[in-house]
């Protein structure tokens, strides 16, 4: 035990992934049991209720499929835009969808495991965001597998903004939760000379895309209160009660650049 | 030389096996569990369990190496930076590791489970004689107050400065409380699986020799 105190940071963090890798199958197969109970679950049900949700998707998909091609036009004319005007080039993001093996939250840690890992291009660092927003950055990868920091977790830190709020660059951290509590966060860094729009309904909180790996306009959360003045009465932090339940994410995206080498940029920033 | 090497390759050397399996399958057993609780927050910590039949049942140096590869075990299981973990031995890491890691951020734990694991092995050996060996109604006992001190030695390492909140201890005893209605639930069942897997694998088991002779 002594000897392992003192063994080299290198030998520890090679035990420690081999443990992990050794870990990882029993993990993703409990998932996959999962899974499968599910899909006979699925399968019991009535089949007018499957037709029912086959109309419903099939709706949807027209909206999107027309919203998509919508998207494609205003992102052509954005980037003719911004190359006019000379502006520094975004980098550009390959979706990899991922299942969520475990869930890790408590009092210390929020934390997800995600089915897809190194094989996949998964690197450190990489946003994780779903259709309601941010869900988390990647910690760690292994070879099948990666863990993610939640939004949820004090140890995740973002460029933000209000939206509505012009010129407002503030910083969003996760607050932790508590047991049988919705997991929230705070944002904080606001000037103290800020003016918050009056008889507005909830003011939203999103990503600025400021010095950092996240895109602009990925949804936070809400401002959940008042802004309190910080010590030296120089900044405002404001509680933010966030725009899903982290708890129950079940799937995710991971956001990976296209050109690898933006991210090393921005995990030291971040 | 060949009573030593038949004695290396005897059934009863390789206890570490079922050792590792039973740790493993515990510890699994308290991630799949703690998975399920996610949505309200809370988690399941029941390494405690992981020390009675060790300390309790099993040859001194046996014992000690099981306990050894259980806290291993635990350790990697948690997802905890390196420099929490050694904050997390009452700062006694911020010493050993000045020169050199304590300022680095390697995700590799340092070892609190193995530590107190192995320091609650030592302590629980030399209450032995007080304790039937032949009760796992006493088993039980001894593993839900052992588990409850080591969460709380955790929980005062890692949130030091949060013991004056309502937030804290209500998180604390909701944990506790859940941990140990888990232990109660699956402690019964663990032991017996705990025990037949060594007997199946032929290993000595010296408390039950004892309760024999008795």
């Amino acid at each position: 035990m002594i000897v392992w105190w003192f063994a080299p940071a290198a030998f520890r963090r090679a035990v420690y992934n081999a443990g992990y890798e050794f870990e990882a199958p029993s993990l993703v197969l409990s998932s996959q049991m999962s899974d499968l109970a599910r899909y006979w679950e699925m399968r019991s049900r009535d089949k007018n209720d499957l037709i029912r949700a086959g109309r419903d998707t099939a709706r949807l998909a027209a909206t999107l499929q027309y919203e998509v091609a919508q998207n494609g036009a205003l992102k052509e004319e954005n980037a003719r835009l911004e190359k006019l005007l000379g502006m520094q080039e975004r980098p550009e993001f390959r979706t990899v969808p991922a299942r969520v093996v475990q869930r890790r939250l408590s009092m210390w840690w929020q934390q997800i495991i995600l089915h897809k890992g190194r094989a996949d291009g998964i690197c450190e660092g990489c946003p994780v965001v779903n259709a309601y927003g941010v869900v988390g950055r990647v910690r760690q990868v292994f070879e099948s597998t990666c863990v993610a920091e939640l939004i949820s977790s004090p140890a995740f830190r973002i460029s933000a903004s209000i939206a509505g709020v012009e010129n407002c660059a503030v910083t969003y951290q996760g607050a932790g939760a508590s047991p049988f509590r919705a997991a929230s966060g705070k944002i904080f860094d606001i000037p103290a000379d800020t003016v918050f729009p009056e008889n507005a309904p909830r003011l939203e909180i999103v990503t600025s895309g400021l010095g950092g790996i996240f895109p602009a306009g990925l949804k936070i959360g809400f401002l959940a209160g008042i802004p309190t003045n910080t010590a030296d009465g120089i900044f405002r932090e404001v509680p933010v009660e966030l725009a899903q339940r982290v708890a129950a994410i079940e799937e995710a995206a991971i956001l990976v650049p296209v050109d690898p080498g933006v991210l090393k940029n921005f995990v030291a920033t971040e | 030389m060949g009573e030593a090497i038949r004695k290396f390759f005897s059934v009863g050397a390789f206890y570490w096996i079922p050792a590792c399996v039973i740790a493993y399958i515990w510890i699994f057993l308290a991630g799949t569990v703690s998975d399920a609780l996610s949505p309200w927050n809370l988690a399941i910590f029941a390494p405690g369990l992981l020390v009675i039949v060790p300390s309790l049942l099993m040859p001194f140096p046996r014992g000690l190496a099981v306990v050894l590869v259980s806290g291993f075990l635990f350790d990697f299981s948690l997802p905890i930076p390196f420099e929490k973990m050694d904050s997390a031995l009452f700062a006694v890491g911020e010493k050993l590791f000045l020169f050199g890691e304590m300022t680095t951020v390697v995700p590799a734990p340092v070892g609190f489970g193995v530590t107190w694991l192995v320091i609650f092995f030592l302590a629980l050996r030399f209450l032995r004689a007080y304790i039937d060996l032949s009760s796992p109604k006493q088993w039980l006992v001894c593993a839900l107050i052992l588990n409850f001190v080591v969460f709380l030695l955790w929980a005062f390492a890692f949130s030091w400065n949060e013991l004056g909140t309502f937030a804290f201890w209500g998180g604390f005893l909701a944990t506790a409380a859940v941990s140990s209605v888990f232990i109660v639930l699956a402690g019964w069942w663990f032991f017996d699986a705990v025990v037949s897997l060594y007997r199946l694998c032929g290993i000595d088991l010296v408390g039950e020799r004892e309760v024999d002779e008795e």
